[in-house]
């Protein structure tokens, strides 16, 4: 491993899908899975590290200083060796590994397509920005899009001859998606409308890798109410098509400049202009006013997904520290530090360097499990057919995401500056690889609803269902989980954490006294600290889980490292990390409204 | 036609090597095909294969010997795209390279196959006898260290570009015959089949499997064979005696002259 290499840690890939959840075992009894295996799990991940190292890692840097260029025209060129890295994706079958078979995709579990996203976009975050937006502008056609040319659709997207993107944000609309202006007007054409208006941020709104672009854009009818119920969702491709899918005129879509940003300088972020010099024809997906409704069937998987993404970058940047620390030779061991002539030693023995590797590992490696974790229900979710568990599991889902998204983002910002820091005055310029990560990474904690928005939902929304019974029921279940680990031996750190949940119920029934009180703003003022205070409780009860496993390995496999490392991460975490859960804990219910006085800020 | 490929399954040559009771440790090695095995793979199907066709020229076997249970390598080059595979079911600690080169032999014959590519050594232990002994044993011609190769359909006969320490020799061999390969012949434009455009370029190395292909591979027939159906007895003659690193290098002295040095070389290491 060399300082500037990108890396992958598929040995604990492997420890968390196959040893850990015994994730080929739940898929094979799934039906659409039931061929696939552990085999072919394995080799997948061999070769997807393959293609993330040899086609990915080395367009990273090149991309990030070249960024995407704009003609004035409405034509975005991508960094040189994006062309031929979408061409290597796409003839493989990885840019949709888990779209169905039948329409191009791969046909693999959703679990499978998170481990890929982890190595993929951690080799490079911002060109993988274009598959996973295509991605899953398919999957909004393939359920809603015109019925007879659907699946056409589908499939040039899912085998990336044709792109997608996403249109909500405006000029003063972004959180406030309710704000939307832009105007959609029918036509003498069934289900056509002409679109005028202008989108911004609109990632992938032009490029130069595939033949045309469907957009997804939000506008608004003609005597639509105000707010998100009066969106509707169009169908706007950058050029007409006929139901063979043969291109036609250029419709009037047209980029009117990209933005300068911090980082993901390979993703071309664009203002779209709609009905400028050209007509805009957009397709009506489902019904006038049903915009929003289909926008958010897509949103969860979305926002997993920047969960990956935000943890893709945390290991990335782990690996890279742990890679740097081990090489980099300065000064002597603290042990040996009055000896005149003591050798210089790799920078990995000093005590505070370890303590940020620490650190770094156990975020990195306890969102892995958190994460796979999730897509297993994802895809449970999926294949069910029990009216009952689909239900159950969907709840599961619906709480667990905001966390989710906040939290690895988050981390995964505050990883890669711990990255930068191992590497010191290195890490701070633009020769090694680290700084990237924090610009690119940057975003994650902003897009697809700011980590602001995530709490807001659950402390809003997601808490409340059923009154609080989402909440309660994954309550029960750490709870037995910790017990479990308890009467396996982990009976310390069990009640440690236990302790934790506790305090996290005490907080959520503290935010639903406030909100009674209608004390809105006091409430929602902690929704943030409340979604981190979670998402530490969930890495805990990660970290336990693996702890258990690895102890229950070490009998037959002995004292391999990362087995070593797994029963560290749980010590660490609860002596370290798990305190600050506490810590909020009891600032959530400190009635501190400080912030909220009109006197300030003005 | 019909091409057979090897293919040995190799403690990853990136880790560093653990040392065990007078031998190597592969307990917790990650273990990984042997480099040249796949750049033999991928000219077996640069040879196969018609770029911008389906039609196929040739069928591609690849051998595997050892553990039957252990055949994720072979499966991987299935995965790259070889139609079947066949695994010779043995104890690795009961083969060596005369052994391992009777039972290719008796696979070749078995299969009538027309072609023998294989890496010209494996990266473990760097014997590099393999391929000159099973072309000794078919009794077939043979052209070892391959950089590029030019297959001429009609006269069914491979015209070979092999590196040399005096340049580049080339050899024209008539089939059956034995190829081993060596690292450029994964170029860009190495490999020619007399129907893929001769100005078309591959992506240098070997090839990624698709995700495609990695699912598929596991419905790909994969025959299992004991060297006793092969008519081979199992058996070794090389024994290992020990295996130990290399000493750790000593410090080196500092010396103030010229003189100092000239009085060291010639008395203490008698050098000159």
């Amino acid at each position: 491993m060399s300082t500037t290499s990108f890396s992958v840690d598929l040995r604990d890939l492997h420890f968390v899908l196959f040893d850990q959840l015994a994730a080929h075992e739940q898929l094979a009894a799934i039906p659409r899975f039931a061929e696939l295996d552990r085999e072919v799990y394995e080799a997948t991940l061999a070769e997807g590290e393959r293609l993330a190292r040899e086609v990915l890692a080395p367009i990273n840097a090149p991309g990030d200083l070249a960024g995407c260029s704009f003609d004035g025209q409405g034509n975005v060129t991508t960094p040189k060796g994006y062309r031929e890295a979408w061409e290597v994706l796409r003839e493989g079958g990885w840019l949709a590994p888990s779209a169905p078979s039948e329409l191009g995709g791969s046909g693999l579990p959703f679990t499978i397509h998170v481990s890929l996203s982890e190595m993929l976009c951690g080799a490079c975050m911002a060109f993988m920005m274009y598959a996973g937006l295509t991605v899953g502008a398919a999957r909004v056609i393939l359920g809603h899009g015109p019925e007879g040319t659907r699946e056409m659709i589908a499939r040039k997207m899912f085998t990336g001859e044709w792109g997608g993107t996403m249109c909500l944000t405006e000029a003063g609309a972004g959180s406030s998606v309710g704000d939307n202006r832009c105007r959609a007007t029918p036509t003498d054409e069934p289900g056509v409308y002409l679109l005028e208006g202008e989108k911004i941020f609109i990632s992938g709104g032009d490029q130069d890798l595939t033949d045309n672009i469907v957009h997804l854009v939000l506008a608004r009818t003609p005597n639509a109410g105000k707010g998100t119920k009066g969106l509707s969702l169009f169908m706007v491709p950058k050029y007409e098509f006929d139901a063979g899918g043969a291109l036609g005129a250029r419709n009037g879509a047209k980029v009117l400049r990209i933005e300068e940003k911090m980082g993901i300088h390979g993703s071309s972020t664009c203002v779209l202009g709609l009905g400028g010099d050209l007509p805009c024809r957009g397709v009506l997906l489902g019904q006038e006013n049903q915009g929003i409704e289909l926008m958010f069937l897509m949103m969860n998987e979305a926002r997993i997904g920047v969960a990956v993404q935000g943890h893709a970058m945390a290991a990335a940047a782990y690996n890279y520290a742990r890679g740097y620390a081990q090489e980099r030779i300065q000064g002597q061991s603290i042990r040996e530090a009055r000896s005149q002539d003591a050798p210089s030693v790799a920078i990995v023995q000093h005590p505070d360097v370890r303590r940020m590797l620490m650190t770094q590992k156990v975020y990195a490696e306890a969102m892995r499990s958190l994460l796979l974790r999730m897509a297993l229900v994802v895809d449970r979710e999926h294949a069910t057919e029990d009216p009952a568990e689909r239900e159950r599991l969907r709840g599961r889902i619906d709480l667990l995401t905001p966390i989710l998204k906040a939290t690895c983002t988050d981390l995964g910002f505050e990883v890669a500056v711990g990255a930068v820091q191992v590497y010191g005055g290195y890490g701070y310029i633009g020769e090694y690889p680290v700084e990237q990560l924090v610009r690119d990474v940057k975003i994650c904690s902003i897009y697809e609803g700011t980590n602001g928005i995530q709490a807001m939902d659950l402390v809003g929304r997601k808490l409340r269902i059923g009154g609080g019974a989402l909440f309660i029921e994954w309550m029960q279940e750490a709870q037995s989980r910790l017990a479990a680990a308890a009467e396996a031996g982990l009976g310390g750190p069990a009640e440690a954490i236990g302790k934790a949940v506790q305090l996290l119920a005490a907080s959520a029934m503290h935010l639903a006294g406030l909100g009674k009180a209608r004390k809105v703003e006091a409430a929602m003022i902690q929704a943030v600290p409340f979604t981190r205070m979670f998402g530490l409780v969930l890495l805990a009860i990660e970290c336990v889980e693996q702890a258990l496993v690895a102890a229950r390995l070490r009998q037959t496999r002995g004292d391999e490292p990362l087995l070593i490392g797994k029963q560290r991460n749980l010590e660490f975490f609860v002596a370290a990390i798990l305190p600050q859960a506490i810590a909020l804990g009891k600032s959530i219910q400190s009635n501190d409204e400080s912030a909220l006085d009109p006197s300030l800020f003005v | 036609m019909k091409i057979l490929v090897c293919v040995k399954r190799i403690p990853d040559p990136d880790e560093s090597l653990k040392f065990a009771g007078g031998g190597l440790d592969y307990s917790a090695s990650k273990w990984v095909p042997n480099a040249f095995d796949e750049y033999a793979i991928e000219t077996a199907l640069r040879l196969a294969e018609v770029v911008g066709g389906t039609q196929r020229l040739a069928e591609v076997i690849v051998l595997g010997i050892g553990p039957e249970s252990q055949r994720q390598q072979l499966t991987q080059f299935l995965a790259m795209g070889a139609d079947r595979g066949i695994i010779v079911d043995a104890d690795p600690d009961k083969l060596d390279t005369a052994t391992v080169s009777k039972l290719i032999a008796a696979v070749f014959k078995k299969e009538a196959a027309d072609l023998l590519i294989a890496g010209k050594l494996s990266q473990d232990n760097e014997g590099g006898q393999v391929p000159q002994r099973v072309a000794g044993l078919l009794d077939v011609p043979q052209a070892s260290f391959a950089a590029t190769v030019e297959w001429d359909q009609a006269a069914k006969a491979l015209t070979v570009g092999r590196e040399v320490d005096d340049g580049v020799e080339v050899k024209r061999v008539p089939l059956p015959a034995v190829v081993s390969v060596d690292l450029r012949i994964v170029l860009p434009k190495s490999v020619k089949n007399g129907s893929t455009p001769a100005t078309h370029a591959y992506q240098e190395g070997p090839r990624l499997a698709s995700l495609k292909g990695i699912t598929m591979a596991k419905r790909k027939p994969v025959a299992v064979l004991k060297p006793s159906d092969l008519g081979v007895a199992v058996g070794t003659n090389e024994q290992v005696v020990g295996v130990a690193a290399p000493p750790a290098r000593k410090a080196g002295q500092k010396v103030k002259t010229v003189e100092e040095l000239f009085e060291k070389l010639t008395k203490e290491a008698k050098v000159i």
